[in-house]
C-alpha cells in the first residue's frame, strides 16, 4: 500500500500540510477507470459500509413488520450527528420495535454536532447511546439478530447470524469473495469489515445501480433504500453535511466512513467511487466529491452547494483568508 | 516534490489503516544534522512552536519585571494554554498589572481547549472570550513589546509592526536560519516558516544557553528557560504532552499547530524537531517517546506520562483496544 498525495494545503506560497491518500474510479462494469494509490489495496469500509449494512433488514421486511416511516427507515444507513429528527426517529423506532436502549453495544455519548452537544450541556442533560452518530446502524442490527432467532443483544457478536446475514451482503454488494473479506472492531464496538479498495467503489456502482446486484432480494431492497434516502437525506448524516447535501440529488448516493473513507455512486454515468484519506482526515470529504463530480460530470448542484458551503480557503479563528487547498486527485 | 517519510503507521486488527507521513531533524549542539528523516531543509511553520522563542524579547527588555509580573505568569507568554480556570486568572493578572486590554487582542472570541473547563464554560452560561484563545499569552506579550517600542499597541499584529519585526529577528537568530518565509497564523500574527532543522536548532539553544550566539538572547533564554520547568502546567495544561514534557528537567518543548514539535535536550546537547505533514497531532506522545528511546534520554517519569495513555494501542469508543501503532523510523546518531 502506497498513498499517493490527493491533497495539499497552502498557507501563503508555503506548502504546509499533505493529505496522501487511494483513490479508485469504476464504470459501469464495475472495471477499473482510474486510480492513485494501490486499487487492491484490503481497506475497512467503516460506517461507509451502512447503507450495505442496512439491506438484509430491509429485504426481510422488518421496517414494515413494526411500522417504520421511510424516514425511520432511512436512519439504518446513516451516520447521524444527533439533530431532534434524528433522536425523534430512533426514539419512535425503539418504541415501535420494543428494542431497548441499554443493548446498544456502544457508551453513552454526546452528538457529533457541536451545537447539539453544547446545548445538551447546557441543560444537564446525560450522555445517551442513542446520540452515538451509529445508533440507527444498531438498531437495525438488532432486529435482524431478533429475527433470525438469537437475542437482539447479541448482535454485536462476530458470530451472530446478523453479523454472518451483513456479511454475506458485504460480499454480494460489493463483489468480494468470502475468503477476501477481513473483519476488525468498529469504533462503535460492532464488526467491521474490510475489501479490496476498488471493490468499495464497486458497492456503490450496485447501490445505485441495484440491478447490477446479483441477489434479487438485496436488489430490490437497494432500490427502495436509495429512493428512500433521496427522500429524507437528512437521515443519513444531518443538514448541511456532505452526505445529506449529496443525497439530495437522486443521481447520486455518498457516505463518509471514520478516518477518512468516502464512497459515492453516480447513477446517470454508471461510475463508483471510492476515496480514502491515509491519515485518516475527515476535512476533505466535500472536496472529493466536488473533485469527482466536476471531473465526470455530475452533480452541478451539489458541486455548487458544497463549494459554497465547504470552499477551498483555509480560514483562520478571525475567518480571514490564510492558505488556500488544492485537489491532486486528477 | 515532497520529500516526506511515513512516520508512522496505524492497523486496526492486523490491516494497515492510516499512513502518517513527515519529517524529523535532529541537531547537535553546532547545529549540524546528525539524523534526518524526510528532507531536514523542508520549509515547514513554526506555527506555535515559536512561542518560546516569541516570548524572549519581554525579557530581554525586563518588561516582566517592569510590570512585576510573576515567573508562573511569563511562562504563560510562551504557552498555548487550554484555558483552564488558573490561565485565564493569570491572563487577567498580567492584563491588570500592565494595563491592557482583552479587547485589543486581535483574535475572535474563542472558547477553551479542555473540553472539561469549556463543559463547565457552558454550564455556567459564560461567553467566549478572547482570553480562552490558546494564543492570548502570546498576543500579550506582543503587545507588551510593541508599547515599549513605542508603536500603537493596537498595531502589535501587523506584518511590519515593530514588534513583530523583533520577534522575526530573534526567531531568525535562535533558528540560524538565513531566510523565514511569512504567513498568517491562526490566531491572526504572523506566523513565521523555516527548515525543519532550524526548529531543531532552535531548541537545541533553548536547551543548550550557552550556544546561542547573541548575549542578550542567551541572558533572556537563561533567566526564562528554567521557568518553564518550574510551571510547565502555564505551557498548555492538564494532561497535554507540552506540559509533561516540560516537568522534564532535561527537555525543553513545545508544539504547534499542524503537527509540529520542537525539543532540545540539555544533558545530550541536541535539538529535535519534527513535523507530520498531514498536520495530524495525536501521534506527537508516540514520536516523541520512541526518539527519546532511541536517543537513550527517556527519563522513568517522562516515559509514564508517554504510555499513559499507551500510544501503541489503538482504542475505539468503548476503550477497547482494536489496533496498534507501528513508528517507522529509528533514530540513530
Amino acid at each position: 500500500m502506497r498513498p499517493e498525495p490527493l491533497f495539499e494545503e497552502y498557507r501563503e506560497g508555503v506548502l504546509e500540510c499533505v493529505h496522501a491518500g487511494t483513490f479508485a474510479a469504476v464504470d459501469e462494469r464495475g472495471e477499473l477507470i482510474y486510480s492513485k494509490g494501490d486499487a487492491d489495496w484490503t481497506c475497512f469500509y467503516r460506517s461507509a459500509s451502512k447503507p450495505i449494512q442496512a439491506l438484509p433488514v430491509l429485504a426481510r421486511g422488518l421496517h414494515e413488520k413494526y411500522g417504520l416511516t421511510d424516514e425511520e427507515a432511512a436512519i439504518f444507513s446513516g451516520s447521524h450527528w444527533g439533530d431532534g429528527e434524528h433522536v425523534r426517529a430512533l426514539e419512535s423506532i425503539l418504541q415501535k420495535t420494543g428494542l431497548c436502549e441499554e443493548d446498544m453495544v456502544m457508551l453513552p455519548t454526546y452528538p457529533v454536532r457541536p451545537s447539539r452537544r453544547d446545548e445538551l450541556h447546557w441543560n444537564n442533560m446525560p450522555p445517551r447511546r442513542l446520540y452515538h452518530n451509529c445508533a440507527g446502524k444498531h438498531l437495525a442490527l438488532m432486529l435482524l439478530a431478533r429475527e433470525l432467532g438469537d437475542k437482539a443483544a447479541d448482535y454485536r457478536r462476530r458470530d451472530s447470524r446478523a453479523q454472518q446475514t451483513v456479511r454475506r451482503a458485504i460480499a454480494v454488494v460489493s463483489g468480494t469473495p468470502d475468503a477476501e473479506i477481513k473483519v476488525g472492531v468498529d469504533g462503535c464496538g460492532v464488526p467491521v469489515f474490510a475489501v479490496p479498495f476498488r471493490n468499495i467503489a464497486r458497492s456503490f456502482l450496485n447501490l445505485v445501480r441495484p440491478e447490477r446486484i446479483p441477489d434479487d432480494r438485496l436488489a430490490e431492497a437497494a432500490a427502495k433504500n436509495c429512493d428512500r434516502l433521496h427522500r429524507f437525506p437528512n437521515m443519513i448524516a444531518g443538514h448541511d453535511l456532505v452526505c445529506s447535501i449529496v443525497a439530495k440529488d437522486p443521481d447520486l448516493l455518498g457516505k463518509s466512513g471514520a478516518l477518512g473513507v468516502y464512497a459515492l455512486g453516480i447513477r446517470s454515468l454508471g461510475i463508483g467511487i471510492a476515496s480514502k484519506i491515509a491519515d485518516g482526515s475527515h476535512a476533505e470529504f466535500e472536496a472529493t466529491v466536488r473533485a469527482a463530480l466536476s471531473h465526470f460530470g455530475a452533480g452541478a448542484e451539489v458541486a455548487r452547494e458544497l463549494a459554497e458551503k465547504y470552499p477551498d480557503d483555509i480560514v483562520n479563528d478571525n475567518r480571514e483568508r490564510v492558505g488556500f487547498r488544492r485537489c491532486v486527485i486528477f | 516534490m515532497v520529500l516526506h517519510v511515513p512516520l508512522v503507521r496505524e492497523y486496526r486488527s492486523d490491516l494497515l489503516d492510516l499512513t502518517h507521513y513527515g519529517y524529523i531533524a535532529v541537531v547537535d549542539e553546532r547545529g549540524n544534522v546528525l539524523y534526518r528523516a524526510g528532507d531536514p531543509d523542508a520549509v515547514v511553520y513554526y506555527r506555535s512552536a515559536s512561542k518560546p522563542l516569541q516570548a524572549l524579547p519581554v525579557i530581554r527588555r525586563g518588561l516582566d519585571k517592569k510590570y512585576g509580573l510573576t515567573d508562573e505568569e511569563t511562562v504563560l507568554l510562551a504557552g498555548s494554554h487550554a484555558g483552564e480556570p488558573y490561565h485565564v486568572a493569570a491572563l487577567e493578572s498580567i492584563a491588570k498589572k500592565t494595563g491592557l486590554s482583552e479587547e485589543t487582542l486581535v483574535m475572535k472570541p474563542a472558547v477553551p481547549s479542555y473540553i472539561p473547563a469549556n463543559e463547565e464554560r457552558i454550564r455556567q452560561g459564560l461567553p467566549p472570550r478572547k482570553f480562552y484563545h490558546n494564543c492570548a499569552g502570546k498576543h500579550l506579550a506582543l503587545m507588551l513589546v510593541q508599547r515599549e517600542l513605542g508603536s500603537p499597541v493596537e498595531d502589535y499584529w501587523k506584518m511590519d509592526a515593530p514588534a513583530e519585526n523583533e520577534v522575526r529577528d530573534t526567531l531568525m537568530e535562535m533558528s540560524e536560519a538565513e531566510s523565514v518565509e511569512l504567513g498568517v497564523d491562526g490566531c491572526g500574527v504572523p506566523v513565521f516558516a523555516v527548515g525543519v532543522k532550524n526548529i531543531a536548532i532552535a531548541f537545541k539553544n533553548l536547551a543548550c544557553i550557552d550556544t546561542i550566539r547573541d548575549e542578550g538572547l542567551r541572558a533572556a533564554a537563561a533567566a526564562f528557560v528554567p521557568r518553564i520547568h518550574q510551571y510547565p502546567h502555564m505551557m498548555r495544561g492538564t494532561g497535554y504532552i507540552c506540559t509533561y514534557l516540560n516537568y522534564d528537567p532535561n527537555l525543553v518543548a513545545k508544539g504547534g499547530a499542524l503537527g509540529v514539535y520542537g525539543f532540545g535536550l540539555k544533558r545530550e546537547r541536541l535539538g529535535v524537531a519534527f513535523k507530520v505533514s498531514d498536520g495530524t497531532e495525536h501521534n506527537w506522545p508516540l514520536i516523541v517517546l520512541s526518539i527519546l528511546k532511541d536517543l537513550g534520554c527517556l527519563s522513568r517519569e517522562t516515559e509514564e506520562h508517554l504510555m499513559n495513555p499507551n500510544p501503541i494501542l489503538l482504542r475505539n469508543d468503548n476503550d477497547t483496544v482494536v489496533g496498534r501503532r507501528e513508528v517507522c523510523f529509528k533514530v540513530a546518531i
